[in-house]
């Protein structure tokens, strides 16, 4: 191969790189962790307890009130995550008055996503499972739901942390 | 104000009397009937209860049945108030229900005659589906043969062709006549001479030749089908008479249901007469009552000539608990039977955690709208709808929170989010600062993060309060002061120390001096008390974890205002044209209920948890149980007394 191609292709790749790798690109890519991490462990989490809570409601139908927080417990870290995304969204101006912003810039947001997109999607998993547990007590004692709510509401403690975390950083972001 | 103080009452009643004694007693409400410390085997009343269970069970699997049975006019909705039925109604003999019964039975019986019917309906549709291919077979499906032949039904593979059959059967002496095909094969009957019955096995079984079981037909098919098409028609006539019969019995659904709630009422006192303690001619009867209610509950015993007693409760018994509040706190009351009961004796904090669940609650979803809808929706949910009583107290619950949310929404300046700011910038082109009294979260979330601090510390002293409080009335004033004191004097100085730096060291340094020294109070040597007195100084590592789990507020409080402005971007990008406009109604609508919706369950929930583990970890002892009366719970109707 030619040098002078080696050094074209070289030059290309860079200009392909830098296009894509655009700090709007950036802060996208970290809107889209925030938001599909944190939702992909909503999904599952509330699967996991809907499908519990649908077992117990083929022994007793009437149960379907105090599951229903239960199973919507785990859904709340897609939420956080969407919040964090829209965020994004609106500060580099996707939504609202368009931006630019530096390579450093859209790192940041990358950067600013990550505890909700991370957090998010392994609490909602746990979550799930305390969840599950919940539902399967009050199907034993139905005046449990209290505690069953309180001990899933501990495990979403930390995402509510990240989330805090991420809504920090991105709020006080400058451009 | 507090846990109600609880009387256990003793009666010895004449066994012939003892249904009424219930049954008075139950109207009251006010009486839970324990079984007595006396050794009992079974209870001579137990077939009594298992046929009041029955009948219960009965009419409401009837009940259930009918539903789609009854006339419109008749269907319960949102808007369906119950009717309200005089109490003698319930106390009725239950001979005068005998016609509710009877219908119950019958609804039963219909149940398991239509799925019969069902049954053999699917039964008759897979026989008359074999047999249609043979329609046009003349041969009757039970003839076999004669003396001389045989006769096959069968079919062979739908791939088969006329050639393969003849090249197969070319010289094999018997007659093979099709009769029909269909994507399931050709329909052959086969006729032979008996000598030949190898030879023609041999050749039909290399075609695939598949034989048809027709031991339980007579006839031909075509007649088989016709009985079949009959018997069809007889069942669906049936059917239809059961039907009419369950429509005609859905017209008397109101009677059915007060019939149940009647016999549901007879279950009430039916399992509190399976907990009677038994003597020949007499049962005894024990229960608690509420100091409040005795009177009450004397007289109504006095009236029924019973020999009764009420007592103190002793140390070991296990006291249900009852919570008396006035009518705004015990609104707060779900929250704590959500959780578990205090024990008896101990503090009820219904009214001091009634207040910081209003501030929580207020912080968390922050919003004059969201609030208004929450307290008129509520109010009007309570007044326009015949809710049922468990739904009643959270729908009051919330609503009260909502007056919370309106206030804090005015503080912080959230009307939909920042609905107003973002409508005049975009629609008129009018640019006005956040409506709020103190300032806006969003805009200031340091802030905020600090309010919500503050509301938490205030939350974690009230609770130590309580503690306090709890220690000094209990006779215990050292422990008071040291183990809650000490931490007051350490919590003071470091807020001196924002203010004036000298004073607050000083301050400080005491508390810590206080924790340090007598904290090891209980320990003998002088060197483990030391150390007990040091880790006890590690306990500050609890305190700040619990603080800033308050942090939690702010990111809901957060979490509500940033979707609802997101809501309010959206809703404002289309642009001031008639269409414009309807697209901003129409997500402003969907996009702010679900907002609600979602951080309604995310406030609940969080507020909750910062009652049940910061400021109940402080002081609450639980364990007790809920004080249940036996009460008629009646679904349908509404008991005048």
């Amino acid at each position: 191969m030619e040098p002078t191609t080696t050094l074209e292709a070289t030059y290309t790749f860079a200009r392909f790189l830098s296009e894509v790798f655009t700090g709007q690109n950036l802060a996208l890519l970290g809107a889209f962790l925030a938001a599909g991490f944190a939702g992909i462990g909503s999904a599952k989490g509330v699967g996991n307890a809907a499908q519990a809570a649908d077992g117990l409601l083929t022994e007793d139908p009437d149960m379907f009130g105090k599951t229903l927080l239960l199973v919507a417990l785990p859904g709340t870290q897609g939420i956080y995550g969407l919040i964090t995304a829209f965020l994004v969204m609106v500060k580099i101006g996707i939504i609202g008055t368009s931006v630019e912003l530096t390579i450093g810039q859209g790192g940041y947001l990358l950067m600013a996503c990550l505890p909700i997109a991370l957090v998010g999607y392994v609490s909602a998993d746990y979550q799930s499972r305390v969840a599950v547990a919940g539902i399967n007590l009050i199907g034993k004692q139905k005046d449990a739901v209290g505690k069953a709510i309180t001990n899933t509401a501990m495990v979403e403690t930390y995402a509510i942390l990240a989330l805090l975390v991420t809504l920090l950083m991105i709020v006080f972001f400058k451009l | 104000m507090a846990i109600s103080p609880m009387r256990k009452l003793t009666a010895v009643v004449l066994r012939s009397d003892a249904e009424t004694v219930i049954r008075r007693l139950m109207w009251l409400s006010c009486v839970e009937v324990t079984s007595p410390d006396i050794e009992s085997g079974d209870s001579s009343f137990d077939s009594e209860y298992i046929n009041a269970e029955r009948q219960t069970g009965r009419l409401d699997r009837a009940i259930k049945l009918l539903k789609n049975y009854i006339p419109k006019e008749k269907r319960t909705g949102l808007f369906t108030r119950r009717p309200y039925i005089k109490q003698e109604r319930y106390d009725a003999d239950e001979s005068v229900y005998a016609a509710e019964y009877g219908h119950a039975e019958r609804a039963e019986e219909i149940s398991h005659r239509s799925a019969e019917i069902e049954n053999e309906k699917i039964s008759l549709q897979g026989d008359k589906e074999t047999l249609q291919p043979w329609t046009s077979c003349p041969l009757p499906l039970d003839l076999t043969g004669t003396k001389e032949t045989r006769v096959w039904f069968g079919t062979l593979p739908a791939s088969t062709t006329d050639g393969s059959v003849w090249a197969a059967i070319s010289d094999v002496p018997c007659n093979v006549e099709f009769i029909s095909e269909d994507s399931g094969g050709k329909y052959v009957t086969v006729i032979f001479h008996i000598s030949g019955e190898d030879a023609v096995y041999a050749a039909m079984a290399s075609l695939g030749f598949v034989k048809l079981d027709r031991r339980e037909y007579k006839g031909t098919a075509a007649a088989n089908i016709a009985r079949i098409d009959n018997e069809i028609k007889k069942s669906d006539i049936e059917a239809a008479a059961l039907e009419a019969e369950l429509y005609a019995m859905a017209e008397k659904i109101d009677d059915l249901r007060l019939a149940y709630d009647a016999a549901s009422a007879m279950l009430s006192v039916m399992t509190a007469k399976r907990k009677l303690g038994e003597t020949r001619e007499t049962v005894i009867l024990t229960g608690w009552v509420p100091l409040k209610a005795t009177e009450k509950v004397a007289a109504q015993l006095d009236k029924l000539h019973c020999g009764y007693e009420f007592g103190e409760p002793r140390a070991g018994d296990e006291v249900p608990i009852l919570l008396q509040n006035r009518r705004v706190p015990a609104l707060f009351e779900p929250v704590i039977e959500l959780y578990a009961m205090p024990l008896y004796g101990t503090y009820d904090p219904t009214v001091i955690m009634s207040v910081f669940y209003f501030i929580i609650f207020g912080l968390m979803l922050g919003d004059v709208v969201y609030g208004l809808l929450l307290a008129v929706g509520g109010l009007l949910a309570v007044k326009l709808l015949d809710l049922n009583a468990g739904i009643k107290r959270f729908v009051g619950l919330f609503a009260v929170c909502g007056i919370s949310c309106i206030i804090s929404g005015i503080f912080f300046g959230s009307y939909l989010g920042d609905l107003p700011v973002v409508f005049l910038d975009s629609m008129l082109g009018i640019k006005i600062n956040t409506p709020a009294l103190l300032f806006d979260p969003v805009a200031d979330p340091m802030l905020f993060l600090v309010v919500s601090l503050v509301a938490g510390a205030a939350h974690l002293i009230a609770g130590m309060c309580v503690k306090f409080y709890i220690l000094w009335s209990s006779g215990k004033p050292f422990d008071a002061l040291f183990d809650i004191g000490s931490w007051f004097v350490l919590f003071a100085g470091l807020g001196i120390l924002i203010v004036n730096r000298e004073i607050g060291q000083y301050v400080a340094l005491a508390g810590t001096a206080l924790i340090v020294l007598t904290q090891g109070r209980a320990e003998k040597n002088i060197f483990m008390k030391l150390i007990k007195g040091l880790g006890a100084l590690y306990g500050i590592v609890n305190y700040v974890s619990d603080l800033l789990s308050y942090s939690r507020i702010m990111a809901l409080g957060l979490a509500t205002a940033v979707i609802a402005s997101v809501v309010n971007l959206l809703a404002t990008l289309p642009g001031d044209s008639v269409i414009g406009f309807i697209l901003m109604v129409i997500i402003l609508l969907v996009g702010h209920t679900v907002n609600l919706v979602i951080n309604l369950l995310g406030t609940f929930v969080h507020t909750s948890r910062l009652q049940y583990i910061e400021f109940f970890g402080k002081f609450y002892e639980d364990g007790g149980k809920l004080f249940k009366p036996v009460r008629a719970e009646t679904k349908y109707t509404h008991v005048i007394q």
